[in-house]
């Protein structure tokens, strides 16, 4: 005979597994810090596609303005304190980026708690099951 | 409000049903909508601009995930800016490269919200999204917000001067995107937009936070109060106030709250009348606790007529 509540709670795991956990089930092999840490790394490449293209928006949008600030602190100072802005930027970008998945995590850990407590209920179902069949057989 | 209630409940239910076949018409609907809209404002392209290209497109969109819809519309702006002039385009994709790669890769839920919000613009309740960010989702949101007014002005402007920027050629390609920054950046109404939703969403969203009866609703008809004062009274100091800029503020602010009260009470159904206060500690705080049950309704009366009866063995 069918056990209704196996069936509802192995639904509710078949569910998470096929929706949200194709993502989040990746996210149990991190630890929090990892994850973040991962993502902080990923995001370097993205911050400095950002910078670059930030910068390419204020050539073409207007072109005098770096240049009158080359011609006013002379070649080096404004290589340098545009260097400084561009690095300060990536580091914003990736810190962001770690802050963003870090909630992200933290959602999403929340779901994985209750899929493990389903887990944890089918599991002792099935030994209940498994302790019912093995005294009916004695 | 019970109505309301069961219509939420009927529409759960039969997206519940049908999930499939819903959230396909939805995307191609939303897809839909954003295409005709950008077509009526930059229609460049005739290819991009044929009926047939946005249904399809629209298709697309309809089978594609949610979050990359924003990215076939963006794509479909940028293709449209590109066929009047490569430097146009190239400055409108780079804009909305660093949109992306600033907010919506890490949030790319807020996608359909933000390419919504240039259709709730063009139908005067801008308001209506600031507010229900604002009582639905955190406040980093308010991004999506700015966003999507940014997003709205630049195909505004592009639309309004489509004519000035279809005549220049050759080494004007640069005047027109300095025209076109300036015209949208240092546009008193752009700015006066932007700085007014923000003031809405932020009024909005500390509000409904405070533990008053009814702070949701309060923090809606505050909003709306903040958005048509701002508007109205920017616009008076400006000069720039006409009769269409009184009614369209008058009319869309007030619109936008009721729409956004309606939604919001089709989501959230909170009874106040039956909320409870709790109050107890452990070894490190002490909790007060405001607990709101959620709007009940009655169920239709459902008859079962047996017509077999159950056969006793």
């Amino acid at each position: 005979m069918l056990n209704s509540k196996k069936v509802e709670v192995m639904s509710k795991v078949a569910l998470y597994e096929h929706g949200e956990g194709k993502e989040t089930l990746k996210l149990n092999k991190y630890y929090k810090k990892d994850y973040a840490s991962a993502k902080l790394l990923s995001s370097l490449p993205l911050g400095i596609v950002t910078g670059i293209l930030i910068t390419a928006l204020i050539f073409i949008v207007d072109t005098e303005w770096p240049m009158q600030l080359y011609k006013s602190m002379g070649g080096v100072m404004a290589v340098l304190l545009y260097g400084i802005c561009f690095v300060a930027f990536v580091v914003a970008y990736c810190f962001f980026s770690a802050f963003m998945y870090n909630r992200k995590y933290e959602t999403y850990r929340g779901n994985l708690r209750i899929y493990g407590l389903n887990l944890r209920r089918l599991e002792k179902i099935y030994d209940e099951e498994e302790q019912a069949l093995n005294s009916k057989n004695e | 409000m019970n109505k309301l209630i069961n219509l939420r409940n009927k529409i759960e239910g039969f997206y519940l049903k049908h999930s499939k076949i819903v959230g396909y018409l939805v995307r191609l609907l939303i897809s839909f909508a954003c295409l005709i809209l950008v077509r009526q404002s930059i229609n460049f392209s005739p290819f991009l601009s044929n009926i047939w290209t946005i249904l399809a497109l629209s298709l697309i969109g309809g089978f594609i995930p949610i979050k990359f819809l924003m990215i076939l519309i963006l794509a479909y702006i940028t293709a449209q800016v590109y066929a009047l002039s490569i430097a146009l385009g190239l400055v409108i994709a780079i804009i909305l490269m660093i949109m992306y790669l600033l907010f919506f890769r890490f949030a790319p839920h807020y996608g359909p919200a933000f390419v919504l919000m240039p259709i709730l613009f063009f139908a005067r309740i801008p308001a209506l999204m600031a507010m229900l960010l604002a009582i639905i989702a955190p406040a980093l949101s308010v991004v999506t917000v700015l966003f999507g007014t940014i997003l709205f002005y630049l195909i505004h402007f592009l639309h309004i001067n489509a004519a000035t920027f279809a005549t220049a050629t050759g080494t004007l390609e640069f005047t027109k995107v300095e025209l076109l920054i300036e015209g949208v950046f240092g546009n008193r109404e752009f700015l006066l937009a932007l700085g007014t939703l923000f003031a809405v969403f932020m009024i909005v969203h500390f509000l409904k936070r405070i533990s008053y009866k009814y702070s949701i609703e309060i923090a809606i008809a505050i909003g709306t109060g903040v958005y048509i004062i701002l508007m109205l009274g920017s616009s008076l100091i400006f000069g720039t106030l006409t009769v269409t800029r009184l009614l369209n503020y008058w009319i869309g602010g007030l619109v936008s709250g009721a729409l956004a009260l309606v939604i919001n009470n089709i989501w959230h159904p909170l009874d106040y009348s039956r909320t409870e206060y709790v109050e107890f500690e452990d070894d490190e705080y002490n909790y007060y606790v405001r607990a709101v049950p959620k709007a009940t309704f009655e169920r239709e009366k459902v008859q079962v007529k047996r017509i077999n009866k159950r056969k006793t063995l």
